[in-house]
């Protein structure tokens, strides 16, 4: 097939983050049309995603407040803002039933599935077309591309994973919170300091939902080990159980478990019980997304200076620290007309603060007064000088305890940003939340042996296509 | 539902009433039929009350047209498919059925499935059976414990479900890890531990169940013939006796259908492990329609989800036509 | 009071006809020493066997509903250490908005109920009563839908309910997607039949010689003869919609259309627990009340059940 070749000839590791080789058994949509075709001054009306709901009004009332904004601008739009929010189970529904907004936020993690099935507009000839948003961050930009570098989506948030944890329970176990663990060694010394001197859990991961995967992966990243490798014909392979890192992570796991047994007693936890374990003080450290302060201290009582984040520890051979964010994509079903004027709305909306001063000043007063948030990105997604700019215009407002970041703030600039398993992700994640499962509850559970059934089987899903 | 069929079998054989009037043997009304077909005409049939009929039967008809018999149809076809949403659905054959016996969980959610079945037999077939042949025998404190037996019954499944995940904590303070300490024995992990994950999840079933299974036993127990009591007595037949060559012959068929009627429902479980597991830990509580689910509405692969649905939905007309059978047979008896 | 008296006078007609009757021991046995003693040990033991396992987690509930957090997980049986907190119920009402999703609950109930039993009656009197032409078929279709599980159409279904064929409408998100296909219950429709089946048929045809046409003899002889079975589906249908999970999930992704059983899990995540326990026990006290209200409607209605199943 010429397709796949196109495919093969462009695919590499490592160099680009995502390389859905799922992108080329596709169908594009037809609906994209030549930009140069596209009346940009035509009536046109777009739904937007993630209106906040009206138990969270201030959001809400910001949101709108930039829909009027932006009509008054953009005469020719008409912005329906709605409260549709993503999830995986309801993406398909609104899809088939034509109620998916015209652009909606979507976590890094689900964007290659979208482009491998073919449920996402190809925004490339927009995003060159845009000023702003031709300076995103390439590294960043390549988790929206496939492997011709079409781009599906606009990254307009991005994290990395870090070491997060409670400096309360520090202090309380006689731990130094401002100097966190930096090898894994140390975590497990700390969780077990923190196991013996206090009522808390020292160390736990998430295992379900598929978190426990996608925590495992990091942990290998981290141990130096790619959980899959594409190869020159193009074909991705499942390797993690030939590495020999995810090995050491769930050794490391293991060992926390069943030796220190600093890890408590549940082991069925997705993000939502990790981070209330966190907020409650129940739960000393935990790998998760190193931009969950606001999260842990608005929705799971955590109190700010009690909010500890750190750069991951790496091994010797160490790849780097998984990233992620949040990407606006466009509907399938947009027509060209519509599909530009969403571009437009992302842009104001996620983009504009970067690049404005006054907007800068505005969202971050806003957010101020309403109790909310405020800190500088911790992982710039449109270069450093502009994330510089945003920083300095937004001094005076910032009111989290941003030397409490320093531990990992400090870390970005050396530990390197790695993709996501790029083809088959949430069937990885989703795969290996059993072996984590399995290594946490059973005891004489056979790593070797459950890492290679589950290569084996991740590999089938891979090519199954 | 047994005699359902029962009756539209012996429906043939007995007189029956039609609306034309008198009783008549239903082989006549085949030439009443042929009679009306000659003069039928638009006019005829409203005038004959068919529009009317029409109207009566309407609300059924919408109902599983559109909620029952199209999705039924509609399955069969998007097990053969493969689609997007986006563009055109696309035949593919049995590539669903073969990704799905690729599937190294299916095994798992089939092993899994299994054993939910031989534990709820196990635990849930004989409860009912006992505690409506004791309350049986209860005269006053009966009706405080047909209620108190019903009780869980009427406690919303959810509700009833998240209460006994917190009783199955797995830390020391957990519920039911106290009151093991009591003995000095535990903690255990109950729902995170691989082997007693099962075993908890079916007990919770149970104890949610129970009510309603134990009731429709004391309902049949009334209804076993005295005289037959008395007659052994006669022959001098202890209680033991009475109950193993009375009571129970008299149950075996209710007996049966509620142990169908339970495998039908175990064969489909979902709720319990979803909401207490996810289907963990390491999948040792995944069952079958819990990987549908995931197919479906995790994975977006509907074909895949379907061709499962199907697999299952085989295995479910087996044992319903099992249930139709020994209804039947026990109805007649 | 006259209330208690006719209560009392009704519990004495009640064990009157439970002695009456007779059961694996007769009259003479229960007369035994032995089997006396026997006897009362077996009602202690079941009856304090069934307070402890029935009653005893609703219990529990209720004394978690009104506990601290940190009581119902460090101290489970912990008679309130840190005192009892009422204002726990006055929170999970107002922040967490369980009077929303009870609404729902029952909104979802009744609205099942309704279809549940217009399908199955109006269906019913057209097979039984009017009998079509096309009634057998329509017949063994329904009856073929017995045979054939749910599971198989789930996700069929649902892609029904998102774009309903001809009509073009999508249900996602409104009650109708889980009324009418609750509508769709073969079980009801053929109860219906066959308790039609059995009412005097000359009666309807008396009166349409009188002159009733169809819809008066539905509403006026039919429906009112079958008062009993009626009230037997309707319990099941409302006990059935009340139980409902995985349909409502799919299908009502919006938080403010959600039952309690779909809000619940969700809230799990995220409530405290004591606010959780307060909401559970919010959720459970008005089905238990009706319950012991109308606890021998209830047991009837149960019982039937089994009856109509086998």
């Amino acid at each position: 097939m010429r397709l796949s070749r196109r495919c093969v000839a462009t695919a590499a590791l490592g160099t680009t983050m995502a390389l859905a080789l799922g992108a080329c058994a596709g169908t594009d949509p037809e609906s994209e049309g030549d930009p140069a075709d596209v009346d940009t001054d035509a009536p046109v009306t777009i739904t937007v995603g993630n209106l906040a709901p009206t138990e969270n009004p201030e959001s809400r009332e910001n949101l709108l407040a930039m829909v009027e904004e932006f009509e008054a601008d953009h005469p020719n739009i008409t912005v329906e803002p709605e409260e549709t929010t993503w999830s995986s189970d309801t993406f398909i529904p609104m899809l088939q039933g034509g109620t998916l907004p015209t652009t909606l936020e979507i976590p890094f993690t689900e964007i290659q599935a979208l482009i491998g099935r073919g449920q996402v507009y190809d925004l490339t000839d927009l995003v060159a077309g845009s000023e702003a948003l031709s300076q995103l961050d390439p590294s960043i930009l390549a988790t929206v591309q496939d492997s011709d570098g079409n781009i599906y989506g606009v990254p307009y948030q991005a994290y990395t994973m870090g070491l997060v944890y409670h400096r309360g329970l520090f202090t309380e176990a006689g731990l130094d919170p401002d100097s966190p663990p930096t090898t894994w060694e140390e975590v497990r010394e700390a969780a077990q300091q923190i196991t013996e001197n206090t009522d808390a859990t020292g160390f736990a991961t998430m295992t379900t939902d598929n978190t426990g995967g996608w925590t495992l992966s990091t942990l290998s990243y981290a141990f130096g080990g790619a959980m899959e490798e594409v190869d020159d014909d193009g074909n991705a392979n499942a390797i993690f159980a030939d590495t020999g890192a995810t090995a050491e992570a769930l050794e490391f796991y293991r060992t926390l478990r069943w030796e220190d047994e600093s890890m408590g007693a549940n082991f069925l936890m997705n993000q939502d019980d990790i981070m209330n374990d966190l907020g409650a003080g129940q739960l000393a450290m935990t790998v998760n997304g190193a931009d969950s302060y606001g999260n842990l201290v608005v929705n799971r009582g955590l109190a700010p200076e009690d909010f500890g984040v750190a750069g991951l520890p790496q091994s010797e051979d160490a790849l780097g620290t998984l990233a992620g964010g949040a990407i606006a994509m466009v509907s399938p079903n947009a027509t060209p007309e519509e599909a530009a004027a969403a571009l437009e709305w992302i842009e104001f909306v996620k983009f504009q603060r970067y690049l404005n001063e006054d907007a800068a000043v505005e969202f971050a007063s806003s957010r101020a007064a309403d109790d909310l948030p405020v800190y500088p990105p911790l992982l710039p997604v449109l270069g450093g000088e502009v994330e510089e700019q945003y920083t300095e215009w937004i001094a005076e407002y910032i009111n989290a305890p941003v030397e409490q970041f320093e531990p990992y703030t400090s870390t970005i600039a050396d530990i390197p940003l790695v993709p996501e398993p790029p083809v088959k992700a949430q069937e990885l994640y989703a795969t290996l939340d059993a072996v984590v499962q399995a290594v946490l509850t059973e005891e004489d559970a056979d790593i070797d042996t459950l890492l290679s059934e589950a290569q084996t089987s991740v590999q089938q899903q891979i090519d199954a296509g | 539902m047994s005699d359902l069929t029962a009756h539209a079998t012996s429906r043939g054989r007995s007189a029956t009433t039609t609306p034309d009037g008198a009783a008549s043997p239903r082989g006549m009304s085949g030439t009443r039929g042929l009679t009306r077909r000659r003069s039928r005409t638009p006019i005829t049939w409203v005038r004959r009350g068919g529009l009317s009929t029409l109207v009566f039967m309407l609300p059924l008809l919408i109902a599983f047209g559109f909620f029952s018999w199209w999705p039924i149809l509609r399955s069969v076809m998007m097990s053969l498919q493969r689609t997007n949403f986006v563009g055109a659905a696309e035949w593919i054959g049995w590539t669903n059925f073969i990704n799905v016996f690729n599937d190294p969980l299916l095994a798992t959610a089939v092993w899994n499935t299994t054993q939910y079945t031989l534990v709820s037999v196990l635990i849930g077939f004989p409860v009912p059976i006992l505690l409506a042949i004791f309350i049986g025998e209860l005269r006053r404190s009966r009706p405080v414990a047909s209620v108190l037996v019903y009780l869980p019954v009427i406690i919303p499944p959810v509700v009833a479900v998240l209460l006994w995940k917190q009783f199955y904590a797995p830390d020391a303070n957990g519920l039911f890890n106290q009151v093991l300490g009591w003995f000095g024995a535990g903690p255990l992990g109950w729902i995170n531990d691989v082997d007693l994950v099962i075993p908890a999840i079916i007990v919770q079933a149970t104890w949610a169940g129970f009510g309603g299974t134990t009731i429709i036993y004391l309902a049949a127990l009334r209804s076993v013939q005295t005289e037959l009591y008395e007659a052994a007595e006669m022959d001098g037949a202890k209680i033991w006796r009475r109950f193993w060559h009375i009571t129970l012959p008299q149950m075996r068929g209710v007996m049966l259908i509620m142990l169908l009627l339970q495998l039908i429902g175990v064969f489909q479980i979902f709720a319990e492990p979803y909401i207490m597991t996810g289907g963990g830990p390491a999948n040792r509580s995944v069952s079958v329609l819990m990987l549908i689910y995931r197919y479906a509405f995790i994975q977006g692969d509907y074909g895949k989800a379907t061709a499962l649905s199907l697999l299952l939905a085989l295995a479910l007309c087996l044992l319903s036509a099992l249930y139709l059978w020994a209804t039947r047979r026990w109805s007649q008896t | 009071m006259t209330t208690t008296s006719t209560f009392r006078a009704r519990r004495r007609a009640d064990a009157a006809a439970f002695a009456s009757e007779r059961s694996i021991l007769s009259v003479h046995d229960r007369k035994q020493p032995g089997v006396r003693v026997g006897l009362t040990l077996l009602s202690i033991l079941v009856v304090g066997t069934l307070v402890l396992i029935s009653a005893g987690p609703l219990l529990w509930l209720f004394k978690s509903a009104v506990s601290s957090t940190q009581d119902i997980l460090r101290e489970p049986f912990g008679l309130w250490p840190s005192g009892i907190q009422w204002g726990n119920l006055y929170d999970a009402w107002t922040r967490i908005e369980f009077g929303k999703y009870l609404g729902n609950t029952v909104w979802i109930a009744v609205g099942s109920w309704f279809f549940g039993l217009l399908v199955a009656t109006t269906g019913g009197y057209a097979l039984s009563v009017l009998r079509p032409r096309y009634g057998k078929v329509v017949s063994a279709l329904v009856l073929a839908t017995l045979f054939i599980p749910g599971v198989i159409s789930l996700v069929s279904l649902y892609l029904t309910v998102l774009d309903v064929p001809l009509v073009g409408v999508n249900l996602l998100n409104t009650f109708w997607a889980v009324w009418l296909p609750s509508a769709a219950n073969a079980f009801n429709v053929l109860i219906m039949r066959r308790m039609f089946d059995a009412l005097p048929h000359e009666l309807f045809e008396a009166a349409k010689i009188d002159g009733a046409g169809p819809f008066r003899i539905f509403a006026f002889l039919v429906l009112p003869m079958s008062t009993p079975i009626i009230g037997v589906v309707s319990l099941l249908t409302i006990v059935q919609a009340w139980k409902e999970f995985l349909w409502p999930l799919l299908v009502l992704p919006d938080a403010d259309k959600q039952p309690l059983s779909v809000a619940l899990p969700r809230l799990q995540e995220t409530a405290e627990t004591s606010l959780m326990m307060a909401g559970m026990f919010i959720s459970v006290i008005i089905p238990v009340a009706l319950f012991l209200l109308f606890q021998k409607q209830f047991l009837r209605g149960a019982g039937q059940a089994g009856a109509l199943k086998g």
